[in-house]
């Protein structure tokens, strides 16, 4: 079953130097249970993305065009206070940088607490103890304490762990997960991913899972989506975006995480382009190692080629 | 000597559990500290004024008007003959309780406005801003004059018309603040989270631009007092025989070569609780700044 479907959104930035088109056409659906990878380099559009399916783009942004279906509802279509009810209940959302998502003054038990207090008018003080059990589901040490510490009393880890207990507290449907590793040390993020894991079992949810980390990405998502200057490149199951990539940006991708083996770092050549003047036709043709004669002609459609979806002339002909 | 540091460092540790940080940089800017008690020590002679002040200050003595300072009467007779220690002492109830209840008034109004502008944004932020920009155009002082000269004479008129006076630049500096912090990620996680606005406002919002605030509401404690003893010198204060400092200036003016302690005295307190709101704010304002505490720590101040 579906949860969330994503039909040919659109996202445009309005500013005065022109229109940014950050997220242009992008169509996608998450299954029950089922965790999305989301990559793509800065820029791509992954985060406007994310925040577009909780509505949370603000002026000069606007979601000009698409439907997020969510459980049978269009969520752009619904009032802003039935939108608050869905935002951490039933969607809610891991951070990058655990530094800044949690607010330096308040005690971090509180701020969890927070969530079943506008969501079910609970006082403070009769769900704390839950919040120490939440604590204890994400392992954080010595719970009893540490909901009356201030967030710069935790290391980075447990801000971590203590926002995603405020993510999953209300035991959401869908979790969206911004770059949740990004911010922390190496040996941390394999305990966050574990713990994220774990989670998503529990629950029964299902993920987004938006990184740079394709390694990270191929380990833990079941689907696959690539994104580049604000369009889907390819889309289809983990396994074989990884190891059979169509697309020649997808393969240049993967192939800058696998230096290890070789001499050299492959890069790829070229900068992410302008996305208030995208290039024409192919928006990776600039930077294309395959590129030929149509590719700066006419955009390349999203086309289903062996089970995934790829938007590449190269497979054009099959269609 | 061990002994001795050891029950110092107990006390340290005592202090900073009961109030934080703050309160030992604040400690340590002695001018400040020393104004804090003395501030505190004439908001007391205030409240009991009824018990510490020796003569009734409304009962005068025609004949021995404008006498001199004796020590019979320590500040002297004013100019129809009564204790002026005693109306001083009144007095203070009257200039330090306008001053707080003014800025009360006006820092809840402002600030309660200031965090909708900065918050919402928009059509209701202009609004306000052009509401704000038509008060700021005119000086505070003239504004509150305006706002007595509509309200009437009185000590709640009083209180209202500085208030208000003062409730633009509330507008202003909460707004600037709330545009800092409006965008902060912790703003956002909590409105991800589904947090209301009123949660957002005032759990997330205004704890974390409080500092400035205080800090601003000590520098207008003593404003206040000079725009309501400047109001009551004008006459426009509270209404005679009751005992406040600038009414007791604007009456004792026509005395000034001849008797001058009927205006010195009332001027001296004036002067007194205004520098110690003054000083008290820039203790405030090194101690709450988390940047300047860090110097601190680190013994360059």
């Amino acid at each position: 079953m579906k949860i969330l479907e994503v039909r040919n959104l659109k996202v445009y930035y309005f500013l005065h130097r022109g229109i940014v088109k950050a997220v242009d056409g992008v169509s996608f659906s998450v299954e029950e249970g089922e965790i999305l990878g989301i990559a793509g380099e800065s820029g791509s559009g992954k985060s406007t993305l994310a925040h577009s399916i909780l509505r949370l783009i603000k002026p000069p942004g606007e979601i000009v065009e698409g439907e997020i279906i969510f459980q049978g509802k269009d969520l752009t279509k619904l009032s802003e206070d039935e939108m608050r009810e869905i935002r951490g209940r039933d969607i809610s959302m891991v951070f990058q940088d655990p530094n800044t998502y949690l607010n330096p003054i308040m005690k971090v038990g509180l701020q969890v607490a927070e969530v079943y207090e506008a969501h079910q008018n609970a006082k403070i003080e009769t769900v704390l103890d839950k919040v120490v059990n939440l604590f204890k589901k994400v392992k954080i040490t010595d719970p009893e304490k540490r909901i009356y510490s201030y967030p710069h009393e935790l290391s980075g880890g447990m801000k971590q762990r203590a926002l995603i207990s405020m993510a999953v507290a209300l035991k959401p449907k869908l979790i969206i997960l911004d770059e949740p590793t990004s911010a922390l040390d190496v040996t941390i993020q394999l305990e966050i991913v574990n713990l994220l894991k774990e989670m998503k079992e529990e629950l029964n949810a299902s993920m987004i899972f938006i990184s740079h980390d394709l390694e990270l990405l191929s380990e833990i998502t079941d689907k696959l989506m690539i994104m580049y200057a604000g369009k889907v490149v390819e889309y289809g199951s983990t396994k074989e975006v990884f190891n059979n990539p169509k697309h020649p940006y997808t393969e240049a991708l993967i192939n800058s995480i696998k230096y290890i083996r070789k001499d050299t770092l492959p890069t790829i050549e070229g900068e992410p382009p302008s996305l208030i003047n995208p290039p024409n036709g192919c928006r990776f043709h600039p930077r294309c190692p395959k590129k030929f004669d149509i590719c700066d002609k006419t955009e390349p459609s999203l086309i289903t080629i062996d089970g995934r979806k790829v938007s590449c002339h190269l497979y054009g002909e099959e269609e | 000597m061990e002994v001795r540091i050891e029950e110092k460092k107990r006390k340290e540790r005592r202090e900073k559990a009961l109030f934080g940080q703050w309160w030992r940089i604040f400690k340590a800017n002695r001018v400040a500290y020393v104004s804090l008690y003395i501030l505190i020590g004439i908001t007391l002679i205030s409240l009991f004024a009824d018990f510490i002040a020796p003569y009734s200050p409304y009962e005068f003595d025609i004949r021995r008007a404008r006498e001199p300072p004796s020590l019979e009467h320590p500040f002297g007779l004013d100019e129809i003959g009564r204790d002026l220690l005693s109306r001083v002492i009144h007095g203070g109830r009257y200039s330090i309780g306008i001053a707080y209840a003014a800025v009360f008034l006006g820092a809840s109004i402002g600030v309660i406005l200031g965090l909708i502008s900065g918050y919402y944004g928009g059509i209701i932020d202009d609004i306000i801003q052009r509401f704000t920009d038509a008060m700021l155009s005119l000086p505070t002082i003239l504004l509150a004059i305006a706002l007595v000269t509509v309200l009437g004479v009185g000590v709640t008129s009083l209180i209202i018309a500085v208030g208000l006076s003062t409730v633009p630049i509330y507008i202003r500096l909460t707004r600037g603040l709330v545009l800092q912090v409006r965008n902060m990620d912790y703003v956002l996680a909590a409105k991800i989270l589904g947090k209301r606005d009123t949660y957002i406002i005032f759990r997330h919002i205004l704890p974390n631009i409080a500092s400035p605030i205080i800090v601003q509401s000590t520098y207008y404690l003593g404003l206040t007092i000079l725009i309501a003893s400047g109001l009551g010198f004008l006459g426009l204060g509270v209404p005679p025989p009751t005992p406040e400092w600038g009414a007791m200036i604007g009456r004792g003016r026509e005395f000034l070569i001849s008797s001058p302690h009927i205006v010195a005295f009332p001027g001296i307190f004036i002067l007194i609780t205004a520098l110690c709101f003054n000083l008290i704010g820039d203790g405030l304002r090194d101690a709450l700044d988390p940047k300047m505490a860090k110097y601190i720590r680190r013994g360059r101040i």
